[in-house]
């Protein structure tokens, strides 16, 4: 999966290097200096790379722990998010990755350490008693790369012990296991996003079919492991009423209610300069022509057609669960 | 689909050679013919997809080349480039044909990287561009006097992953064979290997000049009608989203009707498109 990767000198020698470097014995092992040198020319191509991304192995100095965007959260009292690896392993084509970055590389920041001491100096700012949410897959999808990563076997035990720090894993992945091998928590939500299986097939490739999905989160709800559901983006097309319906009755046919801490609906939105981006990357895709209209810097479906499908999935979803569990997390709205 | 033929029907590919013992095996292979000789000698294949340019030895030379080449093309901005030539090697075999991983210019210390996203059915390694000829082979890495050169003025036109150098080892530690003759026998034997990544850079390079390409109808509507730069740009995007949308129906007849000036006429191709509703099958 993975054949090219590079390395930056001062982790060549770090203990997740090695551990990671074994898994990957036939790849070819590129030194560079700073990461920038291979993820920032200016002269890349997202799309082509994207074709066979590569690896980069780097530490991150600053702006470990980012505030999270004006309204986003699910209930903590402060919310941030942070990123220990940039792009993913899936290609949706409505992801704001391709035009945030202009390389399609994992691009992974293995000192892990450093993010969880600047998580418990976020902690330590907050008064005692508030909880605080750390969104993990922001730039990335937080298990997809699990396998390469080892993300969620460093840092569940650090947030088991620290309660009131709210960390979310946001997927699209089934890479559940190390998951379903410990013991479960509340103050970690395994939040699934989903469009309609007829919607992903379409437009997120590379990621594992709508029912298996539903199934991991089944396994993770039987083991006890709190979940988050995200319909997020809302995809416009003909009949969407009978196509969300579906996949609503689907989750909740085969999942507890009782097992969500928390669901969220979000529109399909960026802003202008980043759509105009991914536009350019892929002109001949359906789902980027429309029904698309700009406004006050954004690129939205129109008003009235957003919150028609805004109301009617959330209606869907009071069929299932209570409005305390509806929050908002999508950025630039 | 409405763009204009020429502008993607074929990618191209540029190659750069310093000396006439690289470049000649390329010539009979790809069957170029001298096309101009002022400053460079140039030679094209008869379609003229495939350029190649003896640059002479060392980076500004191979600066100078690819300079030169890019302005034969209006369309540089996705052309494949390719440099190919001989490259000293502490231990691997003399004969061995390499692609570059990580080119650093030893005089400056700044590094490029081309992207590996090509199937190279042959190993690649790091290399050094120097100044002088040497035989103090670095550990590790390729040593030569172009690639610096070659690779930071190709990626001002083009990108990363359509940049590559191919060298084949002339000497090691232990073996030289620098002479004209030895250097054409060895890129003669790398042909085939050359020949592919040629042609997977023409792959790329032709798609990459696809979708960036502008909507044949574009210009009809500047004829037509008079639109300010602004307009112009949301035009161009607008007439993008509606070969996408409404492959069938010309754009220009779709518009014509009530338009009396640019502002009518994005107006409707805007409702057009916002109106338009989507099937599941069709994302
Ligand atoms: S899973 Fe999420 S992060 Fe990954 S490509 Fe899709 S939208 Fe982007």
């Amino acid at each position: 999966m993975i054949d090219t990767i590079y390395i930056e000198a001062a982790v060549r020698q770090h203990p997740r290097t090695s551990v990671i470097l074994s898994r990957f014995p036939k790849a070819r092992l590129i030194p560079c200096e700073r990461y920038g040198e291979v993820f920032n020319p200016r002269s890349q191509d997202f799309r082509i790379q994207k074709q066979r991304p590569a690896l980069i192995l780097a530490e991150k100095f600053d702006n470990f722990i980012l505030p999270a965007p004006e309204g986003f959260g699910i209930g903590g009292e402060e919310n941030f998010y942070f990123s220990h690896i940039l792009n993913c392993l899936y290609d949706c084509r409505y992801c704001f990755l391709q035009g945030m970055f202009r390389s399609a590389n994992y691009l992974l920041f293995i000192n892990y350490e450093s993010f969880m001491s600047a998580i418990d100096r976020k902690l330590g700012e907050t008064v005692a008693n508030k909880t605080v949410t750390f969104f993990s897959g922001y730039d990335c999808d937080s298990l997809a790369l699990e396998s390469v990563t080892g993300f969620t076997e460093a840092f569940l035990p650090f947030f088991r012990e620290r309660p009131r720090a709210i960390l979310e894993l946001r997927t699209k992945s089934v890479n559940i296991q190390f998951l379903l091998d410990s013991e479960p928590f509340d103050n970690c939500i395994t939040a699934f996003s989903f469009t309609p299986e007829e919607i992903s097939k379409k437009t997120e490739d590379g990621v594992p079919p709508v029912k298996s999905r539903i199934k991991a989160m089944n396994q993770l709800a039987e083991r006890g492991w709190p979940l988050g559901l995200r319909l997020d983006p809302l995809i416009c097309h003909n009949g969407f009423e009978s196509t969300y319906r579906r996949l609503v009755n689907d989750i909740f046919a085969a999942v507890p209610a009782k097992a969500f801490h928390s669901v969220s609906l979000g529109p399909m939105r960026f802003p202008t300069a980043m759509f105009d981006t991914i536009a350019k990357l892929y002109p001949e895709n359906r789902l980027l022509a429309g029904p698309l209209h700009r406004s006050n810097g954004m690129v939205t479906y129109q008003k009235e057609v957003e919150e028609e499908m805004t109301q009617f999935c959330r209606s869907l979803l009071s069929e299932h669960l209570p409005t305390e569990k509806f929050f908002h997390c999508t950025p630039w709205c | 689909m409405a763009f204009r033929e020429s502008q993607y029907m074929t990618g191209t590919v540029n190659i750069v050679s310093a000396l006439p013992a690289e470049a000649k095996p390329l010539m009979d292979h790809f069957k170029l013919r001298s096309s101009q000789t002022d400053h460079f000698k140039i030679y094209t294949n008869s379609d003229d997809n495939v350029r190649l340019i003896i640059s002479g030895v060392g980076k500004s030379a191979a600066a100078g080349a690819v300079k030169h080449l890019t302005k034969l093309s209006s369309s540089n901005t996705s052309d494949g480039w390719l440099n190919v030539g001989v490259a000293g090697h502490a231990s691997l075999p003399v004969g061995t044909l390499v692609a570059a991983h990580k080119i650093t210019d030893a005089g400056t210390g700044r590094a490029w990287y081309p992207t590996m996203v090509l199937d190279f059915p042959f190993e690649t390694a790091s290399l050094l561009t120097v100044k002088k000829e040497t035989h103090n082979y670095p550990a590790d890495a390729l040593v030569e006097m172009e690639a610096a050169g070659f690779y930071s003025t190709a990626s001002n036109f083009s990108i990363n992953e359509l940049i590559h150098c191919l060298k084949v080892v002339s000497d090691n530690r232990n073996e030289k064979k620098l002479d004209s003759r030895s250097v054409t026998e060895m890129i003669t034997t790398h042909l085939d290997a050359v020949e592919s990544v040629v042609h997977s850079l023409l792959r790329l390079s032709k798609n990459l000049r696809k979708r960036r390409a502008v909507p044949r109808e574009l210009e009809h509507f500047l004829n037509r009608w008079k639109f300010t730069v602004t307009q112009s740009h949301q035009l161009e995007k607008m007439l993008r989203r509606w070969q996408v949308i409404f492959p069938e129906i010309n754009p220009i007849e779709a518009a014509s009707t009530d338009s009396k000036n640019s502002r009518d006429v994005l107006k409707s191709l805007y409702h057009r498109l916002t109106d338009a509703t989507v099937e599941a099958s069709q994302l």
